[in-house]
């Protein structure tokens, strides 16, 4: 559906090279760290930025030399760029008309949208009378008002606060779902990446560092900086695997690696971290610290010593 | 530290005390600056000049600050503005030891309180090069054609002072009624009116870019062309149209401002711009002629001409009708009212 | 005590000293005449009809023409910056050399070939030539911070015509609305260029003003026609104020407009250039004037400029250049902090003094001239009473400017400030000044140039020792010469030139808004 060809973009000091592709329907989250250049990745594929080599592929066609206006993709900014001047019913219809659409079928789409959003009570508020996650739900309706073939996200929930985050991450994934829209989003948050899509790319100082779902992302890092960057604590260096009995290494020991209990090695609580549900114990076992997380019952008190066993099912060597 | 302050103040006094003479003149007042460099040195007095405008404004700025005035001196009142002066009652009388050797047909107010420093006459200045194989015009009759007509740029008489002499040169020659007549034909014929001298012989003269070969402006700018061409010219390359009545004498004079509290200064003051050094210096700086008889004249001069018989008007006449005359003209040459309609009118 | 309290306090004293008390005096000379008599008098109801005319067609005109060129000027490309400067040089350029300019171009005789003079056609033209750089900052300060908007108006399928259309122009209608007014109220009261260009037909308000006061001494006349040009002024005011409150959008912190690059970059500057190359032919013909003497290529107009000053009266360059800059810098010593107590005041709330601003705008400057002289007869022709001047003219035009920069920061800012233990005081200085600076500079930039252009100067009896560029212009173009006549337009070109580099120079921070 959306395809980047061996795309080079320059900056003075910068470089992102991509080739990748979406498939009709997907949603892709593009993750990285801020700098990695994910978002110019999305600029060049709605035409904002002009790529140095490589083409733009849309539903087949090539639209490199095409400007933003003529590509039919939907752009939802990170401060939402809303149009000051308009009301929030105008805002959405903006796209409609610029394509051209009947006034009724217009007020049709505006009105459907914004019963969806939950917006019906705002229509003719202007931007600057709405709070963040009302913002956030109008830039999302005027994206999609003219039922573009794919919608690109700049950070979507970047600016909003967690709880509405949570909210606002389910209700985007029930839009995205029910738009049938092929999506690509940028964000540096992996739970947004891993809630919210179905393919992860992960995008480190401008190159491509590892895709695949969520899961296998997750469970199978490539390197010892996607792991970490994916949230993985217990990333052990080949001397601090050795130090505990395993070989090779880098080693990651995905979650349920640790058993506290009874085994050979034996280990300290020694920091204790209450999450509600559940708690983090961050152990020292042989120099090497770990973590280990889990419901507050099998928790090992903080300062008691204990013993472990490591599941070598559970352990993944990934590249230094 | 004390014994600098002990110098330092009375050398502060003593120059806050020397004493400053405010002279207020129009803005086409002119004199060399070691002219005025020798006056402050022999007599200690400071002089300050305040600009205030043409000479109608410089006037009207002294009357409207007749209770407190804004100078000591005023320079720059001419004949067409001298009644007014004189009937505002802003001058003191002073008979200056210089009055006997100044011509004395310049003289025109009896009480001594405007005292004649400088005159000069506004005619009609034509452009040799264009004229070159044509006939000039040579008499108002000429002028009103519209073959000439459709060659003269002029001053608007509201707003400029030569527009104004112009005006009343054509008053004194052609009568009351005559010349709103010769007014109009000049409208119909397409004259070009400029709101000062400056726009009219810079903007509209032919030689400076303009399609006007006849400019109302002064007998002397033919030399002022020779002396401000650096050598170029060694022959006036244009000339003073003068049949007689064609030119307007225009003198100006000096006054002290009723209220001074340095009439003594005042009086060195007056003095000295009637003496024979400034006198001799005036011609090159303001292109008029000193009053002063024995004052010599620069060489550039030949090339200024002194018309046998200017146009005149007593500056009571004057005074009495400028603005009548003044408004008669706008009827006619403004906004395009008939000379017959404006004449049945004044009655 | 709100912290507007002591800004409004300033203002108004100011105000009380600089403008009503003097012009109250001059009206309170002559209210026995009424206005009807004014306005019974046909031809003075001409005078109005035809202000009226000419400050609405003005308004028009300029913003036909602004709008396709900030169309392009919203884009970065090469020489961008200097044509901007370059279109607020006539800004600053006396009356007398702008007309001569438009005389040697479309008068009967001009370059043009097309004879144009005393047809109003000549005087909207020099209009447009006066008002449009003017309108293109202010419009262009306001799409300084739109660019994220014109991105998400491109991928909802508006092209970029269309984005400009229908985002950047509505955007920018209060700075537009700003630019058309300004450009109202100096077409309207404006004096010498309808009186030069067109003849005496087309004489203006101001025009009948300045006879009536200072050539016949007619207060009551004068007075009546104040009062009624002030009224006009007044209400067009209260209408841009309006507009300004229901067009005003608040935009993100001004961004670098995008870069147009390559050949299409080129195309742009091509347009732009060439119409200005239009637009200011008359400045360019003052130009090849200052060169050509009657008998072809000459220099002697500039080898003039070296010459020592001879007369008392006649300023030597030097001397006019450093007078020019002297005044300039003590203007703006004035305007500027009274501008930014101004522009403080209304930000943080005093609402009506954002109509007292205006004032000075609207005030002929011929009644004002003597309403000082009645008022201050002691300080006669002082240094303060002409610094006063220049102040009273050149603040309303640095305080909008501020103003509009403050109106686009951050309200958090402050707050945040505060919080951290700032009071007002420390906050200006520690948050918002530094924040405001390239708005300073943009608005220094804008009151240097009406002091150098010197609308103030008219206002006070003048002193030869105080002669700027503009004063030494007219002395030389007081006398007869073709060495005088080149020489003024050597003092023209130099003249546009140090109001240009002020513009480049200062202006470079941000825009005006």
């Amino acid at each position: 559906m959306l395809a980047w060809r061996n795309v080079v973009v320059r900056y003075p000091g910068f470089e992102l090279r991509l080739d990748l592709e979406v498939a009709r329907g997907e949603t892709l989250a593009l993750l990285g760290p801020s700098g990695s250049g994910k978002s110019s990745a999305l600029r060049v594929a709605a035409g904002l930025e002009r790529p140095s080599a490589g083409r733009i592929f849309l539903g087949g066609r090539d639209v490199t030399d095409l400007p933003p206006e003529r590509r039919g993709v939907g752009f939802v900014f990170q401060d939402y760029a809303l149009f000051p001047h308009l009301t929030v019913e105008k805002n959405v219809a903006f796209g409609l008309e610029e394509r051209g659409w009947e006034r009724a079928r217009i007020r049709r789409r505006v009105g459907e949208l914004l019963a969806r959003m939950g917006l019906e009570a705002h229509a003719r508020k202007k931007p600057d009378q709405l709070s963040g996650g009302e913002r956030q739900r109008v830039a999302l309706a005027r994206a999609l008002a003219p039922e573009p073939e794919v919608l690109l996200l700049d950070e979507p929930l970047g600016a909003l606060d967690l709880r509405l985050r949570e909210r606002l991450m389910l209700e985007l994934r029930r839009v995205l779902e029910g738009e049938k829209v092929t999506a690509v989003f940028v964000t540096h948050d992996q739970t947004e990446a891993f809630v919210l899509s179905q393919r992860v790319a992960i995008v480190k100082n401008g190159r491509l560092m590892q895709q695949g779902a969520p899961e296998a992302v997750f469970e199978w890092p490539a390197d010892v900086w996607t792991a970490r960057f994916l949230g993985h604590k217990n990333v052990l260096a080949p001397e601090e695997a050795a130090a505990l009995g395993l070989v090779g290494g880098p080693l990651v020991l995905l979650p349920g690696a640790l058993r506290p209990g009874a085994g050979e090695i034996e280990a300290r609580a020694a920091e204790w971290l209450f999450y509600g549900p559940r708690v983090g114990v961050w152990l020292e076992a042989r120099g090497v610290r770990l973590y280990w997380e889990g419901p507050a019952a099998e928790a090992p008190a903080e300062g008691a010593s204990l013993r472990l066993t490591i599941d070598p099912a559970r352990v993944v060597e990934v590249r230094p | 530290m004390l014994k600098k302050l002990l110098i330092i103040v009375p050398l502060v006094f003593s120059l806050s005390l020397a004493e400053t003479l405010t002279v207020l003149t129009h803005s086409s007042f002119a004199l060399s600056k070691d002219v005025i460099a020798s006056f402050e040195q022999e007599t200690g007095i400071k002089l300050r000049f305040i600009e205030g405008g043409d000479a109608g404004e410089t006037l009207n700025k002294a009357i409207l600050s007749k209770g407190a005035p804004i100078a000591d001196v005023i320079y720059g009142i001419d004949n067409t503005f001298l009644s007014r002066a004189l009937a505002a009652g802003i001058l003191e009388r002073y008979s200056t030891p210089a009055i006997a050797q100044l011509q004395s047909r310049f003289l025109l107010d009896p009480t001594l309180t405007a005292l004649p420093v400088d005159y000069g006459y506004v005619a009609i200045n034509y452009d040799k090069d264009y004229f070159k194989g044509k006939p000039l015009p040579q008499s108002w009759d000429d002028l009103a054609k519209p073959e000439y007509a459709k060659l003269l740029a002029i001053e608007n008489p509201a707003t400029s002072s030569p527009g104004l002499a112009f005006l009343l040169a054509t008053v004194a020659s052609l009568g009351e009624d005559g010349y709103l007549k010769f007014w109009q034909a000049l409208r119909d014929g397409g004259v070009k009116v400029a709101p000062g001298w400056s726009e009219a012989y810079f903007a509209h003269f032919t030689r400076y870019g303009g399609d006007r070969p006849l400019v109302v402006s002064y007998t002397t700018s033919p030399a002022a062309e020779v002396y401000f061409s650096e050598g170029r010219y060694s022959q006036p390359p244009t000339g003073n149209l003068l049949w007689p009545g064609a030119s307007f004498l225009q003198v100006e004079f000096v006054g002290i401002l009723k209220g001074t509290k340095h009439r003594a200064a005042a009086e060195k003051f007056v003095d000295w711009l009637l003496s024979k050094p400034v006198q001799e210096d005036i011609p090159l700086n303001m292109w008029v002629w000193p009053v002063r008889r024995d004052a010599a004249l620069p060489d550039v001069f030949k090339f200024a001409e002194r018309p046998l018989h200017p146009a005149e008007l007593s500056p009571e006449t004057i005074a009495k009708n400028r603005e009548r005359w003044i408004s008669e003209w706008e009827a006619v040459v403004v906004r395009g009212q008939s000379a017959e309609e404006v004449i049945s009118r004044r009655k | 005590m709100r912290p507007s309290r002591p800004a409004t306090l300033l203002v108004l004293a100011f105000l009380a000293v600089a403008l009503f008390w003097p012009l109250g005096l001059v009206i309170g000379r002559g209210v026995e005449y009424g206005l009807s008599a004014v306005l019974a008098d046909s031809y003075l109801r001409g005078r109005l009809g035809w202000s009226l005319a000419f400050g609405a067609g003005s308004s028009l005109l300029v913003v036909f023409f602004a709008v396709p060129l900030v169309y392009l000027l919203r884009y970065r490309f090469p020489g961008r910056d200097a044509l901007v400067a370059l279109s607020m040089v006539p800004f600053v350029l006396p009356t007398l050399v702008v007309a001569t300019g438009l005389l040697a171009w479309a008068g009967p005789r001009g370059l043009l070939g097309l004879d144009l003079s005393e047809t109003p056609w000549i005087l909207f033209w020099g209009s447009l030539l006066y008002n449009l750089g003017m309108t293109l900052r202010l419009v262009l300060g306001v799409l300084g911070g739109s660019g994220r908007l014109v991105e998400a108006a491109r991928t909802l399928g508006a092209g970029s015509w269309r984005s400009f259309w229908r985002v950047e122009l509505p955007l920018a209608a209060g700075a537009l609305a700003a630019g058309a007014g300004l450009t109202f109220v100096y077409s309207f009261s404006s004096f010498g260029l309808p009186l030069i260009l067109g003849g005496p037909r087309y004489a203006t308000l101001e025009v009948e003003i300045y006879r009536a006061l200072l050539q016949r001494l007619a207060f009551g006349e004068a007075a009546a026609l104040i009062l009624v040009q002030t009224a006009v002024l007044a209400l067009v005011s209260l209408g841009y104020l309006y507009a300004q409150r229901r067009l005003a959008v608040r935009t993100a912190a001004a961004a670098p407009p995008p870069r147009l690059g390559g050949a299409r970059g080129w195309v742009a500057f091509a347009l732009v250039a060439g119409f200005f190359a239009l637009l200011y032919a008359p400045l360019w013909t003052l130009v090849l004037r200052s060169f050509w003497g009657p008998e072809g290529f000459s220099l002697a107009g500039w080898a003039a400029l070296a010459r020592p000053q001879a007369s008392y009266f006649a300023p030597s360059a030097a001397q006019a250049i450093y007078n020019t800059l002297r005044f300039t810098l003590l203007a703006l010593l004035v305007a500027a902090p009274l501008g930014f107590a101004y522009a403080y005041g209304v930000w943080k709330g005093a609402r009506t003094l954002d109509l007292l601003g205006f004032l000075p705008l609207l005030v002929s400057p011929v009644s004002l001239a003597v309403g000082y002289l009645l008022a201050y007869p002691g300080l006669r022709a002082s240094l303060v009473l002409l610094v006063m001047a220049y102040a009273l003219i050149a603040y309303p035009l640095f305080a909008r400017t501020v103003l509009a920069a403050m109106r686009r920061l951050p309200p958090g800012l402050a707050e945040a400030a505060r919080t951290l233990g700032a009071g007002p005081a420390r906050v200006l200085w520690r948050v918002e000044l530094p924040l405001l600076r390239p708005a300073l500079g943009a608005a220094a930039a804008l009151a240097a140039a009406v002091t150098i252009g010197e609308f103030g100067a008219t206002l006070v009896l003048a002193r030869p020792e105080w002669a700027t560029l503009t004063v030494a212009i007219y002395e030389r173009l007081g006398k007869p010469g073709i060495v005088n006549y080149q020489e003024a337009m050597a003092l023209a070109v130099v003249l546009g030139l140090l109001a240009g580099g002020v513009f480049w120079g200062l202006g470079r921070g941000g825009e005006v808004g």
